[in-house]
């Protein structure tokens, strides 16, 4: 353990002073479990460390009926856990019941998910499907980011130094959606994704046609990703299992896993068309 | 027979301290000027120290001390925790720090300092200049003619242990069928929930040095640590607070010599203790082990011969490996009746972390290996395989080749029953590859269910091979309950408590009223072996049984004289003296004892023994598994694990069900998911970490269902034998054996992946033999 500045600022108008004066050479802190893990190992060079957990700005969920704004400062075990995100947006929340373990999730934070940017990360793939915006401020003020455009590889975001995320809103999506979330590993707790996906299908209305598919892969490229070439192929096509298989492979097509101690690439590969297969029968109410 | 302490569920006597969380372990402990001590580890698996500098390093302030191999004293040892015995070959060739690394983590220096962060920087101070030679990963690199040498001995073979028993050349030629399979199991750890390596040294102002440490055998780490520093056995002290499980990782020296011989050089104590991450590079692990088996079989199931090759991956140092090949020959030789039986272990040095003890002793890589044949067998053959292992285990009253002992009692036959019926074998069997249709959670048809068995023995102690002294005193104070001095080396088995059971039970004391030496300290307690081999019961329980006697007997004595009748009339229980004939003429332990102490010849009444126990009766057990595989995934699911244990008399029933059940835990990990690994080019550790290492969680246990058929034998404390190991030993096997049954897919390298099963999905389906 070295020695490190900290701060601990109590709004977010001075979070963003001192992320400002620090030039950005500090490191955001939220649940710290992946922060502490890598600090642990890497050292702190000259960098600070920033705690945005006093901050109120960041915490809460806020729900009109048709938005919902989720602080950066949520933690896992709260969105497993909260109503709304499991009736509106299951496949969150699925994910989220899907992290790590129960110590992992009552300190590990949304924010945190995504400001890792691991291509393993369990929670991306769900917003994703969900088209979750984020909502960013740093010295150069306040901007909102597509979550698509986020993830720029492992490790990288679309962070400008010393920006930091607010809150991730999402949209309900429209009646008769359903969603679902797969993770793969070899314990059933306490494992990081070999591959995991989250789905979300929009019935065209009063038809066993689908209007619109999206589907999110993680852990088999080097960020999560939308598997576009699977969604467009299910768009207007009838829901079931040949559609779904033929997507799966369409999804497993745009995979490039790579193998290390965890799996093989092949294994990773051919898992994400077994997974992306059964979570959108799991989400259309069908069987295998 | 009836006893009233033992065979009672009674509380552990370490659970309310270690449940509140206010047990004190090795780690936990500080003294005043205490030092922290951290080691200099080799970031290559095979290389030469050509050039190392501490000078930066000792000028930094608040360091007191800095050792390489320049400091140690050049006097080979050997780490393994062996008392010098017939079966211990104890190979010295380690110094506490080398100039020679032979794995990733090697200790090559060594600093003490003021707090942690100042030895972490100091570390960071000395240079090392290395001249890398090439990593030699698995046995077959190792043996390699061109391969350089780990140690200075021919093709890195560290022992050729050859054993023959009749003509195997015979055997096989008389034989209806011979079956020839090569099997390979994994580097696998420990993984105690205390880190492995936790030592306090601390040196006094008289040449003798003390050292707390979390370890298995006090005695034996305090001859050894004596040894590689150049003292004599007293000069050292060994205290072992509670310690927080050690499965074998503790059964010898751990980093006790390096934290003594940095607390000499300072001249403070020093606390050294291992991360989670050196315990994984730096401390002993199970053997891998590559076994070709070879056997020959009548029709009717009768075994004509036997033979197994194993190449035993010892790793860097020698320590355990060429006295464990002993058991590992012992356990192939001893499970199976054959008249005709040829064995040939190879111990090899690799650039691996050192192998050493690991629960089980080798058994879980050999009856792997055997019981997976062995049901290949069966099913060539159209047996049960149930039949053909009632028809070939060796019985009661027979020859144990393990010890060459005979077998005091056997109750594999009555587990076997009760196994199978618990499991619903007849039933599932008939099921060969059927669809696990209604009861699968998805419903998919891609989930096949099966059912496997095997079965195991094992000891119960370490003789003939190793001596299995144990020392007790027992003394009874003038409140009438009594100390049990004993080295007392439970690591969290809760032999403590069954040790306390046995002297209350045999001086008719209440459970409440006796109290172990929970420490041991080799200053206090008479000579022990430490826990190794599930000894505990047996041998610890032996010694600790007859010093009860003894003070029983004096105190019998000091009783009839107190009440005029013959000692022989008294008998004790719940400490009362009563006059067998007349229960009205009763005194209590209490008042005679303070006779005793105060009355007119003052002594207290003490009972001490060391000894030996008589012998090493076996242990038997069957392990029934239930599995689902995901034909779509390879994943397997264990559903449920049925373990019928002979353990002899159950002197605590809880704690044999809680050592069973924990070591199956173990056992579907090493099936299904451990297996340590390197990088094979560089010798890298890929996963010295929980993330990557995957022990199971509590979501990933099945139910576990266990039996306990008590065998009791003679020779045992009111009949006791051991489970401290067994629970794990079948495991693996009844998991392979339940795959086989489900998808018919036959795996001979442990773990069981994900990968390996799609990939010997798919094979079975290119040939075609649906
Ligand atoms: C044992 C273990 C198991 C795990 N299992 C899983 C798993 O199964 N699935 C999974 O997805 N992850 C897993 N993780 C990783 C980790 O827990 C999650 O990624 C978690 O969500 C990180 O959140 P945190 O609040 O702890 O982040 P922190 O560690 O505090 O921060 C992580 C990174 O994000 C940055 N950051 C934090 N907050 C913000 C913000 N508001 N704006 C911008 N940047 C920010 C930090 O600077 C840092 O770089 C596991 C970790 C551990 C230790």
């Amino acid at each position: 353990m070295q020695s490190f500045n900290y701060y601990e600022p109590a709004t977010v108008w001075e979070a963003i002073g001192l992320l400002e004066s620090l030039k950005g050479n500090v490191f955001s802190l939220a649940g710290g479990t992946d922060l502490m893990r890598t600090l642990k190992k890497t050292g702190f060079t000259d960098y600070g460390v920033l705690n945005l957990k006093r901050i109120p700005e960041l915490g809460g969920i806020e729900f009109d009926g048709q938005v919902m704004s989720v602080g950066a400062l949520t933690t896992v075990s709260t969105l497993a856990a909260h109503p709304e995100v499991n009736r509106h947006f299951p496949a969150l929340a699925q994910a989220a019941r899907a992290l790590g373990t129960p110590q992992i999730r009552n300190l590990a934070t949304i924010g945190g998910n995504l400001g890792t940017a691991s291509p393993a990360s369990d929670l991306a793939p769900a917003l994703l499907v969900y088209q979750a915006r984020l909502n960013l401020l740093g010295p150069d003020g306040a901007r909102v980011m597509a979550i698509n455009e986020f993830f720029k590889g492992p490790g990288q975001t679309g962070l400008a130094p010393g920006e930091i995320i607010t809150r991730i809103d999402l949209t309900v999506p429209a009646a008769g959606t359903v969603g679902a979330f797969l993770k793969h590993g070899v314990r059933k707790s306490h494992e990081i994704a070999l591959v995991n996906t989250a789905v979300l299908l929009v019935p065209l209305r009063a038809s066993a046609a689908i209007a619109e598919a999206r589907i999110a892969l993680g852990a088999v490229g080097p960020t999560v990703f939308r598997a576009t070439q699977a969604e467009e192929q299910l768009a207007g096509a009838e829901g079931g299992p040949v559609s779904f298989e033929r997507a799966a492979r369409a999804a497993q097509e745009m995979t490039s896993p790579i193998s290390d101690v965890r799996a093989g690439n092949d294994y990773r590969k051919h898992m994400a068309g077994v997974l992306v297969k059964r979570a959108l029968l799991q989400a259309w109410g069908g069987t295998i | 027979m009836a006893y009233t302490i033992v065979g009672q569920r009674v509380p552990r006597v370490d659970a309310r301290e270690k449940v509140s969380g206010r047990a004190v372990y090795t780690g936990d402990m500080t003294l005043p000027h205490m030092l922290v001590g951290k080691v200099l580890r080799s970031p290559y698996a095979h290389a030469r120290v050509v050039r190392i500098d501490t000078a930066k390093a000792r000028s930094l302030p608040g360091v007191k001390a800095v050792i390489t191999f320049e400091d140690v004293p050049k006097i080979f040892w050997n780490s393994a925790g062996f008392p010098p015995s017939p079966g211990a070959i104890l190979m010295e060739d380690q110094y506490i720090l080398t100039d020679k690394a032979r794995y990733v983590g090697d200790g090559i220096a060594a600093v003490a300092a003021v707090d942690e962060k100042t030895a972490e920087q100091a570390l960071g101070m000395i240079e090392v200049e290395y001249e890398v030679l090439p990593a030699l990963m698995n046995v077959e690199a190792a043996m390699a003619d061109e391969a350089p040498l780990i140690h200075d001995v021919p093709n890195n073979i560290m022992a050729h242990m050859p054993i023959v028993i009749g003509d195997v050349d015979q055997g096989f030629a008389e034989a209806d069928m011979v079956f020839e399979d090569k099997y390979y199991v994994p580097k696998v750890y420990q993984v105690s929930m205390e880190p492995c390596g936790v030592a306090m040294a601390a040196p006094d102002m008289d040449g003798r040095i003390t050292i707390w440490t979390s370890t298995q055998m006090p005695h034996l780490v305090r001859g050894i640590t004596a040894h590689a520093l150049g003292l004599s056995t007293s000069q050292v002290r060994i205290i072992k607070p509670p310690v927080g499980g050690a499965f074998g990782s503790r059964l010898g020296v751990v980093n006790e010599p390096i934290a003594a011989l940095l607390a000499i050089k300072s001249g403070k104590p020093v606390m050294l203790k291992y991360s989670r991450e050196e315990s994984f590079l730096a401390t002993e692990s199970r053997h891998p082990l590559t076994m070709i088996l070879k056997t020959g079989v009548k029709k009717d199931g009768t075994f004509t011969a036997r033979q197994m090759t194993a190449y035993l991956d010892g790793g860097a140092y020698a320590t355990h490996t060429p006295s464990f090949a002993g058991p590992v020959a012992g356990w192939f030789l001893a499970m199976y009746k054959s008249p005709n039986i040829k064995i040939d272990n190879y111990s090899v040095y690799t650039n691996s972390t050192q192998c050493g003890a690991f629960r089980g002793y080798g058994n879980p890589q050999v009856v792997f290996a055997v019981e997976s044949q062995v049901d290949d067998i069966a099913a060539a053959l159209g047996l049960d395989p149930l039949t053909i292992r009632l028809k070939n285990h060796p019985c009661a009253g027979e020859v144990w080749m393990w010890s060459n002992w005979v077998i005091e009692s056997c109750g594999l036959d009555e587990g076997i029953k009760r196994g199978a019926e618990a499991i619903g074998w007849g039933e599932k069997r008939k099921k060969r590859f059927a669809e696990a249709g209604e009861n699968a959670v998805t419903g998919t048809g891609t989930k096949k269910r099966g059912v496997g068995m095997a079965y195991m023995m094992h000891v119960s102690g370490a003789r003939p091979m190793l001596h299995e002294t144990s020392a007790a005193v027992v003394k009874i104070n003038e409140d009438g309950k009594a100390n049990l001095i004993y080295s007392n080396s439970d690591c969290g088995q809760g032999s403590g408590t069954a040790l306390t059971q046995v002297a209350a039970e045999e001086l008719g004391l209440n459970y409440e009223d006796v109290f172990i030496t929970k420490t041991a300290d080799t200053d206090v307690a008479g000579f022990d072996i430490g826990s190794h081999a599930s000894r505990q019961a047996y041998s610890g329980g032996n010694a600790v049984k007859k010093a009860a006697a003894a003070a029983k007997e004096k105190l019998l004595a000091m009783a009839a004289e107190i009440l005029e009748v013959p000692a022989s009339d008294l008998e004790v229980a719940q400490g009362m003296v009563r006059v067998r004939t007349a229960p009205e003429q009763v005194i209590s332990v209490a008042e005679v004892s303070h006779k005793a102490h105060f009355g007119t010849h003052g002594h207290q009444i003490i009972g001490a023994v060391s000894e030996e126990p008589p012998g090493n009766p076996p242990v038997y057990a069957a392990q029934f598994a239930e599995v689902e595989v995901d034909t779509e995934t390879g994943v397997i699911e264990v559903l449920k694990v049925v373990a019928a244990h002979d353990v002899g008399t159950a002197i605590n029933p809880a704690v044999v069900e809680g050592q069973i059940e924990g070591a199956i835990q173990q056992g579907i990990g090493y099936a299904l998911t451990e297996e340590y690994r390197y990088q094979p080019e560089t010798g890298q550790p890929l996963n010295p970490n929980f993330t990557d290492y995957k022990i199971l969680t509590a979501l990933d246990m099945p139910e576990v269902e266990t039996i306990l058929v008590e065998a009791s034998a003679e020779t045992g404390p009111f009949g006791a034998k051991s489970v401290g190991e067994s629970g794990l030993v079948a495991t693996a096997a009844a998991i392979a054996n339940a795959v086989y049954d489900a998808v018919g897919i036959r795996i001979k390298e442990l773990p069981l992946s994900p990968e390996k099963v799609l990939a010997a999905l798919r094979e079975k389906e290119n040939s075609g033999n649906e």
